[in-house]
């Protein structure tokens, strides 16, 4: 197969593994706090590298704002990094499913200087959720809004509100911001959906996703590109990006980032409506469910659009197909953004490096080697030449 | 917009417009009549990609191998154009028809690429309102009578369905929507190493008519000979429906079915555009893929639609561009060679409106036919 040619120098902390820890808060807990110390590249935990294998210190990660441990709440700037330990990682308890948590919890603001033009990209996580409020598997502390501001930076925030920004776009659905909290809370109104593949789960504590996780993050090594993602075993349960399109449609739009953030087995937010409409990989959702890539605006706001690729007979092609019968190769397919919003229609570019594949979850590419790509999933990532963990 | 770079370089002959005849016959006679006029060089005129004057390329284009005007059938090689103007080309049910076996030296590699173009009527439809257009890869058609188009043990039918004479036909050549009769405008791109052809018959905003045959330069397999074959109307499914991404069946299926098999993209059984790959055991049958966004109407969102089907002529909001996307060709789960073997060589769907010329300003590079973009020689599109 001729493979794609990687556009970007990447950087690799991959093949954390997991295993069992019991509950689901506890799997929970020490996700987000991977995940944060992942994107922090605090050298503390796992080892990133290059392309090649080779161990670096990576260039462009971001840096702790400020935070709050559901204890004690940082203020602006003080860059405290409050998220410690998973004994620092406490969910908030919503008060019902219609309406934001107002107790406690833990809370961290990110600063990236890259992303944007302006160098100061910043990303809330709001730890809200608790278990279940008997009423949906979903809220089984496997929510966490997640919010970004683009310049303007976020402020304020106690042990029991998050900071907020002038700027701040939520990322997810719930795309009337005064509907957000009443209306569409149910299903995923306010908040990301970030541990994925739920469907199983039992509420209150044990479940499928007890059984562990393997978090890779990749960077870019120019800061254009973060890319979380949560695999168990076949499937990508969750993937959490944060993005500069290189390839806009338009100098009309001069800084465009997006953000990817689905789940599997995502319903559809608009009708809270939990009936799954996506699959079981989580950015195969985000082809049919447009609420999972928010994209930044040009002059502010946010916009939805799909993942999406080349189709036939209504089916996306490593839908559709395994090994070309005359070549005897799997299918890269190039995945584009695309909007149908009013004011926003049309396609919008392409994900850089990113592909939707057709080998099995765990494969490499080239065959024979070095492991420069690996399958997720049902999309393909540059590789670093290890042996993919799913 | 960025335009895409091509491939080929391309000569011209395009915008030959038609008006309408008297009755649907009339017009359909014309216009088989006249393909196969541009095809051996007998109608039109030639330019190069800047739109300078050329000299009609006649020895990259095709000859006529043998003919039948319904009255009189020609012999293998005895090179006689029985189809001398459109009252040649005669139709019947199950009675005497015409056809005629054109040559072509370059597409293939063994010199000897020839088409059939048969003219049996059926299905009580306009006459001429099916054409059965038959490709021989190397191995050249023989026999053949007044009343029996000639075959090839290499074959290749293009849109299959059974009819008189155990011909397989194909709904070219209905361009209409209720049997009147109708204009067109022909145009004829032929890449300069003379390895592509291509004919597109446009009517207004539709490209009711597409044949291409040649090698693309973006497939998996070699040489990557494809042929292509759509047309507007629709007239076998009893559809009125003329958009600007409808077509009828298309390539060459085993069976004749709506639902099975059918290369589409998108939930219309009229959404298709279809072409065959050509190989040395004969051929496979694949579709002009297009990318797809998820509908959310349809199928609990497990579905997609071609971007065309879903945005039609809007522009996106943020550039003011149109779409030009990549033809894939892709062969279906379902049929012998499945997979996506490629792309098609300088062709592009596009959801500008039909006669657009592209870049926006300046000297049309390319235009826009139907759903389709297509190298252009700096002219005016007549459509």
């Amino acid at each position: 197969m001729t493979l794609p040619t990687i556009e970007k120098t990447w950087q690799f902390n991959v093949n954390r593994n997991i295993g069992a820890l019991g509950t689901n808060l506890a799997v929970n807990k020490q996700l987000l706090l991977d995940m944060k110390n992942m994107l922090i590249a605090t050298g503390s935990l796992g080892t990133w590298t290059n392309a090649s294998g080779a161990t670096i210190t990576p260039a462009n990660p971001w840096t702790v704002r400020y935070s709050c441990n559901g204890t004690t709440a940082g203020s602006v700037g003080d860059g405290v990094d409050r998220w410690q330990s998973t004994s620092d990682m406490n969910p908030g308890q919503m008060t019902g499913v219609t309406s934001l948590t107002t107790t406690a919890r833990s809370w961290i603001v990110l600063k990236n200087t890259t992303l944007d033009s302006g160098g100061n990209f910043q990303v809330l996580f709001d730890w809200m959720s608790d278990t279940n409020q008997g009423v949906s598997q979903w809220f089984d502390y496997g929510s966490c809004t997640i919010y970004v501001s683009r310049t303007a930076g976020f402020t304020g925030g106690t042990t029991t509100t998050r900071p907020s920004a002038t700027d701040e776009v939520f990322c997810g659905s719930g795309f009337t911001a005064t509907t957000q909290v009443n209306t569409n809370f149910v299903a995923y109104g306010t908040y990301c959906p970030i541990f994925g593949d739920f469907g199983s789960i039992t509420p209150g504590g044990t479940g499928l996703f007890t059984g562990g996780y393997t978090l890779h993050c990749l960077t870019a090594a120019d800061g254009t590109s973060y890319r979380l993602i949560v695999s168990r075993g076949s499937a990508v349960s969750f993937i959490l990006a944060f993005e500069k399109l290189s390839n806009g449609n338009s100098s009309a739009w001069a800084t465009p980032n997006f953000i990817i953030h689905a789940s599997a087995q995502m319903g559809d937010p608009t009708t809270n409506s939990g009936t799954s409409i996506g699959n079981s990989d989580a950015l195969y959702t985000a082809c049919k469910q447009p609420y999972m890539v928010t994209a930044l605006a040009p002059g502010g706001g946010k916009y939805k659009c799909y993942l999406s690729t080349e189709a036939l007979e209504g089916q996306f092609m490593p839908q559709k197909f395994g090994l070309n019968a005359i070549s005897n190769q799997y299918l890269l397919a190039q995945i584009d953004l695309m909007s149908l919003d009013t004011g926003f229609l049309g396609r919008q570019g392409y994900v850089t490096d990113l592909w939707m594949g057709t080998t099995p979850p765990g494969s490499t590419m080239p065959p024979g080697g070095p492991n420069n790509y690996a399958q997720f999933g049902s999309f393909v990532v540059p590789w670093n030449t290890t042996n993919p963990l799913t | 917009m960025t335009l895409p770079t091509l491939s080929k370089t391309w000569q011209f002959n395009v915008n030959n417009a038609q008006g309408a005849l008297s009755s649907i016959t009339l017009s359909n006679k014309q216009m088989v009549f006249l393909i196969k006029q541009a095809l051996i060089g007998a109608f039109g005129s030639w330019t190069n990609a800047a739109g300078g004057s050329i000299a009609t390329p006649t020895s990259s284009l095709w000859t006529v191998a043998y003919s039948c005007d319904s009255n009189t059938a020609g012999t293998v090689g005895d090179g006689v154009d029985h189809w001398t103007s459109a009252s040649s080309i005669l139709v019947a049910n199950s009675t005497a028809f015409s056809w005629i076996v054109l040559k072509n030296t370059h597409i293939d590699p063994g010199g000897n690429f020839q088409i059939c173009i048969a003219c049996p009527n059926s299905d009580g439809v306009p006459a001429l309102s099916l054409v059965g257009i038959i490709l021989s890869r190397n191995a050249g058609f023989t026999g053949g009578s007044t009343t029996s188009r000639p075959t090839a043990t290499d074959e290749v039918v293009l849109n299959p369905k059974s009819g008189v004479n155990s011909v397989s036909m194909v709904p070219a050549g209905q361009f209409d929507s209720g049997g009147a009769s109708y204009g067109f405008t022909l145009h004829y791109l032929m890449s300069t190493d003379a390895l592509i052809h291509r004919i597109f018959i446009t009517n207004g905003s539709l490209c009711q008519f597409f044949f291409g045959v040649g090698q693309s330069t973006d497939v998996d397999w070699s040489p990557g000979i494809v042929a292509y074959y759509a047309a507007g109307g629709n007239f076998i499914f009893n559809s009125s429906v003329f958009g600007p991404f409808d077509g009828p069946l298309t390539a060459g299926y085993g069976t004749w079915s709506k639902q099975n098999a059918r290369p589409q993209v998108g939930s219309s059984l009229t959404t298709v555009y279809g072409c065959s790959g050509l190989i040395n055991s004969g051929s496979f049958i694949m579709a002009m893929s297009a990318r797809g966004v998820a509908n959310t109407t349809a199928n609990g969102n497990n579905w997609a639609n071609h971007y065309i089907t879903t945005l039609g002529t809007q522009p996106n909001s943020i550039s003011n561009d149109y779409l030009i996307e990549p033809v894939g060709l892709t062969a279906n789960s379902s049929t012998t060679f499945p997979g996506r073997h490629g792309v098609a060589t300088d062709l592009w769907w596009s959801n500008a409106p039909a006669g657009s010329t592209f870049p926006s300003s300046g000297t049309p590079q390319f235009a826009q036919l139907g759903s389709l973009m297509v190298p252009w020689n700096g002219s005016t599109p007549v459509v």
